[in-house]
């Protein structure tokens, strides 16, 4: 209690707020913009923080990691583009309840959500955060494997209208992860004498051909001059009902928020799986997973949750181990570097100011995000209420120009229109283009540990049988397989009898 | 569509490209010491194997087994919309043509005429929208975030460093 209450304090002061909510605000505008995520918003503004002081600069950069991460779900709902990766788990059921005219309740859910799960995230971090940390050291390789064996079956087997669509996605996903030079042994493959293809595929080329230039496609097929929303004027960000709030609270956001901060802490795995993890869990647990995909409130809470702590526990092991949990937290852990401090054990008697700013600004930003949420919600549902024909090109020229800011390449502008044809195709035929963005993501990582997992093993596959941790992750997957797959089955068992019938 | 030629032949050209793909990623014997599932071909060749199971069983799946039920969802009325495919054709081309006649000058042109696909028709619109989409686009990229816009060739490279320093002024 006495370190939450010093590091809230040592926040409070005038200058260190400001830089915060600078910070935030920055996070919440860029995340919602198609193309630039929190690590390019991170990295962009890092030249301005060298002038500050190493506080300062810091709480700027908790300010855009978390504001980022929330920033990614308007987007998501509002005009089923995600802003980054750990966010296309909102849109399998937030763009559906925007589609149903429940936008505001959709992006007020994931808003409350993201702050309580970066509340409940920080409040873990405080507490409990080096022995969850020195965990996570300890799950290697292996684990790491199973952890993502499971985030991808789990993914396939919920997104999207069956689960065979699912794995077409999936297997096409990991392929085309695979282009470029092996992780382990840099084996150049599938390159056909392109040097562009060595450095494989970028994961926002590809969010943005598959979400954003697909959107646009699709929407070519049917006539309209508006967005296909209903009773968008009216639309506000709404918190949930009090009897919604209490099912999430006891259920929903413990869980994910718990899901989020374990896998946060798991140096390389990320928020993306956090957020498909937690989505696929409280499906299973859900009373009514057959309506998850078709604008369930729960569907967008669990992944914004887990979303949001997921950052506690990247902050967590860039603290406790020095190690950084994502890419963002490596940015951080620059800027750490850059004001002469060295994160890990040492940082808690050397520089405890550092380590209570770094609390203080983790649990005060939640704050600021329910705040920008509000305010910046009612612009962006202005803009969803332009003409198509205004909204249309500029989402293809922000498009443009957020690919072609990676690395100035028109390469990568093209591979992303004929992502964009792709995504048209596959939405065409019916298959969801979610697991294989989420397999571009995770496919190179997924890759990358299993041939580590291989070489320490001496019975091959057997090895992740033999750790308990990997053994239950696989039990999951199976389960997380096998349960849609025979309700699947069971209802066109069903639907065959009634057609006989 | 039954199982008519031109099915087995999509078939055919699915079987394919999946197998000179399996070729393909071969490394010979440069890996061959090592274990097989941890050489480099390993990965690719198994999600290889999974697209092809998964294709064809969806392929299946979408084949009605007795020829008096319909079929379930005629595929090229589906994908080939004209309207979509020449919207798909203008961004394509949007994209190609930027690295030649640079950013600033394809996309004055590629609003007016996206929008004007779109269906808007008011001069006022298809005038002022692409202006200033463009200078709020630049600003924010170019002027904000550094970020290097594509400036063309010729002609076009004068026109977009004039209308860059313009916005330079304007911000500053």
């Amino acid at each position: 209690m006495e370190i939450i209450v010093n590091s809230i304090l040592m926040v409070v002061q005038p200058e260190n707020m400001l830089w915060l909510f600078i910070g935030t605000f920055i996070g919440v505008v860029f995340g919602a913009i198609p193309g630039i995520n929190g690590v390019m918003a991170a990295v962009l503004f890092v030249p301005f923080t060298y002038h500050l002081g190493p506080i300062p600069s810091i709480l700027v950069l908790i300010g855009i990691y978390q504001g980022s991460n929330f920033g990614g779900c308007i987007t998501a709902v509002l005009f089923n583009i995600p802003g980054d990766p750990a966010a296309i788990c909102t849109t399998f059921d937030g763009h559906p309840m925007a589609k149903r005219g429940e936008a505001g309740k959709a992006i007020g859910s994931g808003l409350f959500a993201s702050s309580i799960g970066g509340l409940l995230g920080t409040i873990v971090l405080v507490t409990v955060g080096p022995v969850i940390a020195r965990f996570a050291l300890h799950l290697g390789a292996v684990e790491v494997f199973t952890f993502i064996f499971l985030g991808l079956t789990t993914v396939s087997s919920i997104a999207g209208s069956s689960t065979l669509n699912g794995f077409i996605s999936l297997f096409f996903g990991l392929l085309i992860a695979s282009i470029g030079l092996s992780p382990m042994t840099g084996f150049p493959r599938f390159i056909f004498g392109s040097n562009y293809l060595l450095g494989g595929m970028d994961f926002i080329v590809a969010l943005m051909g598959l979400f954003a230039l697909t959107e646009v496609f699709d929407r070519l097929t049917t006539k309209g001059i508006s967005y296909s929303v209903k009773g968008l004027e009216k639309t506000r960000t709404e918190l949930p009902r009090w009897s919604e709030l209490k099912r999430y609270l006891i259920s929903t956001i413990p869980r994910s928020a718990v899901i989020g901060t374990i896998i946060g802490a798991i140096p390389g795995a990320g928020a993306t799986l956090g957020a498909i993890l937690s989505y696929g869990v409280t499906k299973q647990f859900s009373k009514e997973p057959h309506k998850f995909g078709t604008g369930m409130p729960e569907g967008v809470v669990a992944p914004e949750c887990a979303n949001n702590a997921c950052a506690a526990g990247a902050v967590m092991t860039m603290l406790t181990l020095g190690i950084p949990g994502s890419a963002t937290t490596a940015i951080i852990l620059g800027a750490f570097f850059i004001a002469g401090l060295n994160p890990g054990p040492t940082i808690f008697t050397t520089n405890p100011e550092i380590v209570h700013a770094c609390f203080g600004g983790m649990l005060i930003v939640n704050f600021m995000v329910l705040f920008f949420g509000f305010l910046l919600t009612r612009i962006y549902v202005k803009a969803m209420g332009l003409p198509v024909y205004i909204l249309d090109p500029l989402i293809i020229v922000l498009s443009y120009l957020g690919v072609f800011s990676i690395r100035n390449s028109f390469a990568d502008v093209m591979i992303m229109t004929v992502f964009g044809i792709i995504g048209y195709v596959m939405r065409r035929m019916d298959i969801s283009v979610g697991p294989l963005v989420l397999a571009l993501v995770l496919g190179p990582i997924a890759e990358k540990n299993f041939v580590i997992s291989m070489r320490i093993s001496s019975n091959g596959l057997l090895i992740f049988f033999t750790h308990p941790v990997s053994l239950i992750m696989l039990i999951l997957s199976a389960l997380s397989l096998a349960i849609p797959l025979m309700r699947e089955l069971y209802n066109k068992k069903r639907e065959r009898r009634t057609e006989a019938a | 569509m039954r199982w008519n030629a031109e099915r087995i032949l999509g078939v055919a050209i699915f079987i394919l490209v999946i197998v000179y793909l399996y070729i393909h990623v071969g490394s010979g014997q440069m890996f061959s010491s090592y274990d097989v599932m941890s050489r480099p071909e390993f990965w690719p060749r198994v999600m290889l194997l999974g697209l092809l199971v998964t294709g064809l069983l969806k392929i299946l799946a979408a084949t009605p087994h007795s020829p008096t039920r319909p079929e379930k969802t005629n595929w090229r009325q589906h994908l080939l919309v004209p309207r979509a495919l020449i919207g798909i054709f203008i961004v394509a081309a949007y994209c190609y043509i930027t690295q030649y006649a640079g950013f600033a000058f394809a996309t004055l042109i590629f609003i007016p005429i996206f929008m004007w696909y779109l269906g808007a028709r008011s001069p006022k619109i298809l005038i002022f929208t692409p202006v200033i989409s463009l200078i709020a686009v630049l600003l924010l990229f170019w002027r904000f975030l550094y970020v290097a816009v594509p400036k063309g060739y010729g002609i076009f490279l004068s026109f977009s460093n004039m209308l860059l320093s313009l916005v330079r002024i304007g911000a500053s």
